[in-house]
C-alpha cells in the first residue's frame, strides 16, 4: 500500500514538473541566442556565461551566438586571460556530478579575477503560434570594463522570421524587447477586415 | 504561422457556408460572397480579440466574443438579405456555434 501512494506521489510530482515545461496552447517558443559585438576590443579577458540550471560555465568565443537553457538566466563574467587557467575550468565543469558542486561553482567565480557584468540575460519567452517569429538574437555590448566595472548594455535584437527574413532594433530600454514588425500578422488581422467591411458598406449603399 | 489562420478562415467560411444555404437554398453565389466577406471581417477581429485575454478570464471572454460575432454578423446578414432577423440570428448561431464545437475538437486533438 505504502509502495502504491508513494508510486502514485511520485507520478503526479513528475507530472507537475513535466506540465511546468508544457507550452500551453497557443503558444511556441522561439529560438534565442546573444553575441557580444566589441567583444574583440577585449582580447586580453575571457569572457563567461555562468547562471542558472544547465548554465555553470561556458567561455564565449569570438563572434559566437550563445544559448542557454530556457529557463537559466545567466551573466557574463570577465577575466583576465592571464589570469585564466583553461584546465582549472574545465576540471571544475566537469565535476558537475560531485555532491558540492554549486559550492564549488560559486566559490571559483566569487574570486577577485573575475568581474561579473550587470546584466542577467533571459530566454526571450514564448510568442503566439501565428507569429512567424522564429528566433531572436540579442546583440550585447561592454560598455565598461576594468579593474573594477563591467557593464553590459542590450544593443539590438535581431528577429528572424519564417521565412528567412531578417529585422533590426535597436534597444531603447535594455529590459523591454523592441517590439516586432510583422506585415503578415498586420495584414490578416487589421488589413483583411477593413478591406472585407469597406466592401460590404459598398454593397449595403448600392443596395439603397 | 499566419497560413494555419488563413486556414481557419477557409474552414469557417465553408462551415458557415453550408449552414446559410440549409437555411436560405437560394442565391447561392450571392451567399457564398457574403460569407466570405463577412467571415474575413469577423474571425480575424475575434481572434485577434481572443488573443489579448488574460487566461483567468479565457472561458468567459471567448464566450463573450462568440455571442458578439454571432450578434453581429446576424445583423449584417440582416442589412444584406432583408430577411427577418429572429431567423438570421438563428442562423448565425447555428453557425458560429458548429464553427466553434468544430474548432474546439481540433484543436483538442
Amino acid at each position: 500500500m505504502n509502495r502504491i501512494v508513494l508510486g502514485i506521489s511520485l507520478l503526479l510530482i513528475f507530472s507537475f514538473s513535466v506540465a511546468a515545461d508544457m507550452i500551453p496552447a497557443g503558444m511556441k517558443s522561439v529560438g534565442y541566442c546573444f553575441t557580444l559585438e566589441n567583444q574583440p576590443d577585449y582580447s586580453d579577458y575571457v569572457f563567461i556565461m555562468h547562471g542558472g540550471p544547465l548554465a555553470h560555465g561556458q567561455v564565449m568565443a569570438l563572434n559566437q551566438c550563445l544559448s542557454f537553457y530556457k529557463f537559466a538566466s545567466p551573466r557574463i563574467y570577465a577575466i583576465k586571460e592571464k589570469s585564466f587557467d583553461l584546465e582549472e575550468f574545465n576540471t571544475l565543469i566537469h565535476s558537475y556530478s560531485q555532491d558540492n558542486f554549486s559550492e564549488q561553482l560559486e566559490t571559483y567565480y566569487s574570486r577577485s579575477s573575475f568581474l561579473k557584468s550587470d546584466l542577467q540575460l533571459f530566454s526571450y519567452g514564448l510568442v503566439k503560434d501565428y507569429e512567424p517569429l522564429e528566433s531572436v538574437q540579442d546583440v550585447l555590448r561592454i560598455e565598461v570594463l576594468n579593474d573594477k566595472e563591467f557593464k553590459i548594455i542590450k544593443s539590438k535584437a535581431i528577429y528572424t522570421y519564417e521565412d528567412g527574413s531578417k529585422t533590426e532594433h535597436s534597444y531603447i530600454n535594455h529590459n523591454v524587447p523592441p517590439p516586432r514588425t510583422n506585415q503578415q500578422v498586420y495584414l490578416y488581422f487589421l488589413g483583411l477586415p477593413i478591406v472585407a467591411l469597406i466592401i460590404l458598406i459598398y454593397l449595403l449603399v448600392k443596395k439603397k | 504561422m499566419i497560413w494555419t489562420q488563413l486556414l481557419a478562415l477557409i474552414a469557417t467560411i465553408i462551415l458557415e457556408y453550408f449552414v446559410v444555404i440549409a437555411f436560405l437554398r437560394k442565391d447561392y453565389t450571392k451567399l457564398l460572397g457574403y460569407a466570405v466577406l463577412i467571415n474575413c471581417f469577423t474571425l480575424p477581429l475575434a481572434t485577434l480579440l481572443a488573443g489579448r485575454l488574460p487566461p483567468s478570464s479565457l472561458l468567459l471572454g471567448w464566450l463573450g466574443i462568440e455571442i458578439g460575432v454571432v450578434l453581429v454578423e446576424s445583423i449584417l446578414w440582416l442589412l444584406l438579405l432583408n430577411q427577418k432577423y429572429g431567423k438570421m440570428l438563428l442562423m448565425s448561431l447555428v453557425a458560429n456555434a458548429l464553427t466553434a464545437i468544430i474548432g474546439l475538437i481540433v484543436m483538442s486533438i
